[in-house]
């Protein structure tokens, strides 16, 4: 009878550990360790829930709370609102990981979203700190033929300038979408940015500062913001898709002299 | 007398004087506003950024054609006898040969923030 009750209680702690897995926050860093990508995301077999999370930089942010999704949207949607791949990350745990392209997206209320795969888990935050069932078997019927399915509530996270600790980009960090990165404008391609890039990039340097720093203006004596390529030119193959984020002048330098350590040493 | 001229845009807003076969890392600057960083090997200057136009850059073996104000002045070593002027890509670049060892550098601009016009001056010799 003891040994049943202890049972029943070992049981119930390993259930909640499990329940509270599944909990995650939604960040839209972009960047690092694109590896995840095959590891996470595009290789993991349909089917299969998500295992081990790899570690990832703590400081890792994103946010864009305030970017209502008005429906489902596959990730790939989403990225390309946020400029960026979307990455969610466990709540409690320093790790991030990259949604898979193939998931989709669901507001479910003011600032939180359920996220859905192909996968065998079924469970949703309440909202209140509890857990429940889903079942989302309408709305995956229009991704395939799978018989499981499995969601996490997403919740967007509130730092930098909407709350919370945030620190400027630094060293790799200035390669990537920074941590005030929140909209972005597709890019024509490298170099100097055309007229019209820089008509639609200002608007959003002024509403949300350098995406490096957060620094509310640009430094530049037009006024005008940089147009920092992302991902940055030199990293990735011609023709790869680009978008520009504004930047200050400051962190154009720093990401100017970055590059060029970058390339002295080998590296680039 | 003149011995290079570049007249193009400037990524990241940076340019780079460098040994040609350096590889030195070259700190950051130590604040916002100082123009130039440098190292023993290399220095870099922050100018207009190429969104915002061209910069025109001319090297000289002297000063007596020089615009603006003085923003640099320092020796760096010359190993490979060879001063490489160029955007933070090398894509537009100045090779100016010269005799190996250290050479002094005084760099003109005719602005503090986003230089459009550097005068580059280098002479033989520390």
């Amino acid at each position: 009878m003891r040994f049943g009750l202890r049972s029943r209680v070992v049981a119930a702690v390993v259930a909640v550990a499990v329940l509270c897995s599944g909990f995650v926050v939604l960040s839209g860093r972009t960047g690092w360790v694109d590896g995840w990508l095959d590891r996470l995301g595009r290789s993991r077999p349909a089917g299969q829930g998500m295992g081990a999370v790899p570690q990832a930089p703590s400081s890792a942010v994103v946010p864009a709370a305030s970017g209502a999704a008005t429906g489902p949207l596959t990730v790939e949607e989403w990225g390309r609102q946020l400029g960026s791949e979307v990455r969610a990350k466990i709540e409690g745990e320093p790790a991030e990981r990259v949604l898979s392209p193939s998931t989709r997206l669901v507001r479910s209320g003011p600032g939180r979203y359920v996220f859905e795969d192909l996968g065998r888990v079924a469970f949703r935050g309440d909202g209140k700190g509890g857990w429940e069932p889903v079942s989302l078997e309408p709305q995956l019927s229009a991704t395939g033929p799978v018989a499981a399915s499995y969601a996490k509530t997403v919740v967007p996270t509130s730092f930098g300038r909407d709350g919370g600790p945030q620190t400027a980009a630094v060293g790799d960090d200035l390669l990537r979408p920074g941590p005030w990165a929140r909209e972005s404008v597709p890019s024509s391609g490298p170099g100097r940015i055309t007229q019209a890039e820089r008509d639609l990039l200002n608007p959003i340097g002024d509403a949300h500062g350098c995406h490096s720093c957060g620094a509310p203006t640009a430094g530049t004596k037009s006024g005008n913001w940089i147009g920092d390529h992302q991902p940055v030119s030199r990293t990735v193959p011609p023709g790869t898709p680009q978008v520009l984020y504004p930047q200050c002048q400051a962190c154009s330098n720093d990401q100017g002299l970055w590059i060029i350590n970058l390339i002295r040493q080998g590296k680039l | 007398m003149l011995l290079g001229e570049l007249d193009v845009g400037f990524p990241w807003g940076v340019l780079v004087l460098t040994d040609q076969r350096s590889t030195e890392e070259i700190p950051s600057w130590v604040s916002d506003e100082d123009q130039v960083t440098h190292s023993s090997t290399a220095a870099v200057v922050r100018v207009r950024h190429q969104d915002e136009g061209e910069v025109i850059v001319r090297v000289w073996d002297d000063d007596s054609e020089v615009r603006g104000g003085l923003a640099f002045a320092a020796s760096l070593d010359l190993e490979s006898g060879v001063l490489k002027v160029s955007d933070a890509l090398g894509d537009a670049v100045l090779q100016i040969p010269l005799v190996r060892g250290p050479i002094g550098v005084r760099i003109y601009t005719d602005s503090a923030v986003e230089a459009t016009q550097v005068d580059l001056v280098v002479t033989q010799g520390s």
